[in-house]
């Protein structure tokens, strides 16, 4: 039973994360306008969100769902596209992916030892400092305004998939780079990101 | 060299016709023909010589060749003889093997699953024979338990039937001891009432008497029926126990005879096993002379195995010698074809040999010919110098005939060297026919080698194909295994934006064709028509409703600009008021209204396009009027007026 609350919280706190950083992202990238956003403060920064009430209910509908999928283990990656409308071309992809220590072979791994919400939380803060400072070595994006985003999601096979959602792909960037972040740790999972830009 | 009229020598054209007189002239020539004879005489000889050394050492080429060939032949079938045998004899043993190895793969799979039958069975009637002694040693526990409790009741009982007949012998004591009583009694009566009594009396107490008598009499009578009838029943019991015992013992011994019945034809059942299991052994024996125990078959299996094993390395070496003897075998072809076309070359410079004889036996005849004029000549010429020359003349003669029987001479070794050749033709052309079937076979049998080798080739492309599609296969069950799928929703942003697009292409693409499709109908049919094709009007109702959906969003940005403006011009007016003291109200009509925020009921109202100022402060303030000529009109400061008027009001609140 408190390993479910530790799981429930775990995943709360990484679903409220995504939420932030995709947040952040969108705004940084220029991908929706600057008026868009307002400030609030969480994690001891301030941080911007959206209160475009589309976006809002597009973002809470992911995030739901992969809520869900994190909480029976079943997501273990997350992927927001930044898109080219004109060419159609991946520009950005940023990746974060999910480790679900359960799931992991005990005999083969070591399991972490348990880390408190405080360390979790610093742990965030600077991996979303590292998620802000990078738009200075990532490509200028022309054409503000000329960008859009999707968001995939990386489950297994037999995760129970609403109708709403639908299959896709996900090719790599041509020439790209990548550029690896820190990550963060809760008593159930690790979150790593990465963000790949064509160079 | 021969002419039309059958010669080639000048002497056939021009004969020389004898002269009467033998001029020096004439001995000239006669000695340059005598000498030309001779040169072409020793010509010939040597030509022929040379030919006849060419032709004997070609004939022996020739010979060693076709030697060599024959017994690459003999060979060639030899070891095609002996390939098709040793592998008829390998797929015989290969058959054999596999046979023998079918045979007892399935007798020991057969003897194996009797085993396990047999084993099954024994397992079956040994559990069986313990749930039944297992049942017969419950019963015969439950009889003991039953016996022991019978026992305890029998002596329950005994010792119930000895407290009554302690008790009916305690009532017998009473009885006779009342008996005794009444007996004193009455004779104590008799004699106390014999006064009394008459004889009628006496009579009926005597009957009386008697009657009691008779009755203890029957009293006792009954007692001793009694004790007799428990006596019975104790007897009657005890039989009755006997019986139940006796019945028990009688079932368990049906039972015995039952379970021995069933024994009896589970015996039967096995002995018949063992019957059919010793004639299954005996039948085995037949393939094992005679060893009957299976470490026996065990052990002939292991070496039958051994053998197959090393008639296996065996079949493998003679595969490989096989392989070997293939490549001589090729090697052998090859050289034999080489040989062949040596023979075929051979052959030509016969031919021209024989050719060359020919034109040699030509040039003989016409030698011949030819010195039959010469002789001729030389008899006229022998007339004119008859008398000079004739010591010369039989030194000719003598040199003539000389010439003659050597040319015979060679003429003879020549019909016998072509008689040797014509006996030798048929020869050649049966070793043609053996050759030419021999080159078939050689032939077909290198075509084969070489379709085999292609063949193998093209199969070990095929296998590597094959290799690479299951790798493939492998990789794309492993990708599927992986099991990870990539979701989005459906409408997303990009989707839709996509859609959008396809949506408004579709439309352009539409309208395009539909405008060309128009356009060639009006160029057709010299009408001008003023419509348009619907397609364009849902374009253009698509693009407009695009605009609208742009013109919305435009205005969400116009709403959220105005939002962050109000947002920042409050937060500036608050600041100026946190900062300055009052707050400012800017009018539509070009004035701003100044509060301070020390006396938020009055006012000062700046008007911008009048350059007035009023205020409802000089109620409050005394010297209002002196504040506002020393600032603003002398000194032209009215921050300065505005600061001072701060002042004043918070003195006052204070």
């Amino acid at each position: 039973m408190s390993n479910s609350i530790s799981l429930r919280g775990s995943t709360r706190t990484i679903t409220e994360f995504f939420e932030y950083s995709i947040n952040s992202i969108l705004y940084q990238r220029g991908v929706y306008p600057q008026e868009d956003f307002t400030t609030i403060r969480k994690y001891g920064l301030t941080l911007l969100k959206t209160h475009d009430e589309e976006l809002k209910a597009y973002i809470r509908r992911i995030l739901a769902q992969v809520h869900k999928w994190l909480v029976g283990g079943k997501c273990n990656k997350l992927v927001l596209c930044i898109v080219d409308k004109d060419e159609g071309d991946k520009v950005e992809e940023w990746s974060f992916d999910v480790v679900q220590f359960s799931k992991l072979d005990q005999n083969q791994v070591e399991l972490p030892q348990e880390v408190d919400d405080n360390e979790t939380q610093n742990q965030i803060r600077s991996l979303i400092r590292q998620i802000t400072a990078s738009v200075t070595f990532l490509p200028e994006l022309n054409n503000e305004g000329n960008y859009t985003f999707n968001v995939l999601a990386y489950t297994d096979a037999n995760a129970k998939v609403p109708l709403e959602w639908s299959d896709s792909d996900n090719k790599p960037i041509n020439n790209g780079e990548t550029v690896q972040f820190k990550s963060f740790r809760t008593n159930d999972h690790q979150v790593g990101a990465q963000v790949s830009y064509r160079y | 060299m021969v002419s039309s009229n059958g010669g080639s020598s000048p002497f056939l054209e021009s004969p020389v016709h004898a002269s009467p007189k033998m001029s020096p002239q004439t001995d000239r020539q006669v000695m340059s023909l005598q000498y030309k004879l001779n040169t072409v005489q020793n010509e010939f000889e040597i030509e022929k010589l040379r030919l006849q050394q060419q032709s004997n050492l070609l004939d022996k080429k020739y010979r060693n060749v076709v030697e060599e060939l024959e017994k690459a032949l003999d060979d060639t079938k030899y070891l095609y003889e002996t390939n098709g045998r040793l592998e008829q004899e390998l797929s015989d043993l290969k058959n054999s093997s596999n046979q023998n190895d079918d045979t007892r793969d399935e007798e020991l799979r057969r003897l194996r699953s009797e085993l396990r039958a047999k084993d099954y069975r024994i397992d079956e009637l040994e559990s069986n024979y313990q749930s039944k002694l297992s049942k017969l040693e419950r019963k015969l526990e439950n009889n003991q338990v039953e016996s022991q409790s019978s026992q305890t009741l029998l002596k329950r009982y005994e010792e119930e039937i000895s407290k009554q007949s302690g008790q009916i012998k305690m009532l017998q004591r009473a009885n006779s001891e009342k008996d005794d009583e009444l007996a004193t009694l009455k004779a104590s009566n008799v004699v106390t009432q014999h006064h009394n009594y008459s004889t009628e009396d006496l009579q009926e107490l005597t009957v009386t008497n008697k009657m009691l008598q008779d009755q203890l009499q029957y009293s006792k009578e009954l007692e001793e029926a009694n004790m007799q009838q428990a006596g019975e029943l104790k007897r009657l019991r005890m039989t009755s126990e006997s019986q139940n015992f006796w019945k028990s013992e009688n079932e368990k011994l049906q039972n015995k005879v039952e379970q021995l019945n069933l024994l009896e034809k589970q015996f039967q059942d096995s002995q018949l096993e063992n019957v059919q299991l010793k004639s299954q052994i005996a039948s085995w024996g037949l393939y094992t002379d005679g060893k009957q125990s299976p470490e026996d078959i065990v052990r002939d299996w292991t070496l039958t195995k051994k053998e197959c094993i090393v008639l296996n390395d065996e079949n493998k070496k003679i595969r490989f010698d096989l392989m070997n003897l293939k490549n001589l075998n090729d090697e052998l072809a090859h050289e034999r074809n080489q040989l062949l076309e040596l023979n075929k070359n051979y052959e030509a410079n016969i031919i021209n040999l024989k050719k060359l004889n020919h034109e040699v036996e030509q040039q003989k005849q016409l030698s011949f010919e030819e010195c039959r004029l010469l002789r001729i000549e030389m008899e006229e010429l022998s007339k004119f110098s008859k008398d000079s020359n004739r010591d010369a003349d039989a030194g000719y003669g003598s040199l003539v005939d000389s010439y003659k029987n050597q040319t015979e001479d060679l003429t003879g070794e020549l019909k016998k060297l072509n008689d040797q050749l014509l006996a030798r033709e048929p020869a050649t052309k049966k070793r043609k026919a053996s050759d030419q079937l021999g080159l078939n076979y050689s032939q077909r049998l290198n075509e084969l080698q070489l379709e085999n080798v292609s063949l193998s080739r093209e199969l070990k492309k095929c296998q590597d194909t094959i290799t690479i599609l299951e790798d493939k296969i492998k990789n794309l069950t492993e990708l599927k295994e992986k099991k990870i799928r990539i979701l989005q929703l459906r409408d997303n942003p990009l989707l839709k934006d996509q859609f959008v697009k396809r949506k408004q292409l579709e439309l352009l693409k539409k309208e395009n064709a539909d405008l060309l499709q128009f356009a060639q109908a009006n160029n057709n049919g010299d009408k001008e028509l003023e419509s348009v094709p619907i397609s364009v009007y849902e374009s253009i109702n698509f693009e407009i409703k695009q605009r609208e959906e742009g013109l919305f969003r435009a205005n969400k940005k116009f709403v959220r600009l105005k939002e962050v403006f109000n947002k920042k011009s409050l937060e500036f007016i608050d600041v100026v008021n946190s900062l300055l003291g009052f707050r400012l109200e800017f009018q539509q009509d070009g004035k701003v209204k100044i509060i301070s925020c020390f006396k938020p009921e009055r006012s000062l109202v700046v008007d911008l396009n009048q350059n007035t100022l009023k205020s409802n402060l000089d109620r409050d303030i005394e010297d209002w009027e002196s504040l506002l000529q020393l600032w603003v009109d002398q000194r032209g400061q009215i921050p300065c007026f505005l600061a001072t008027i701060t002042l004043k009001l918070w003195e006052e609140s204070a």
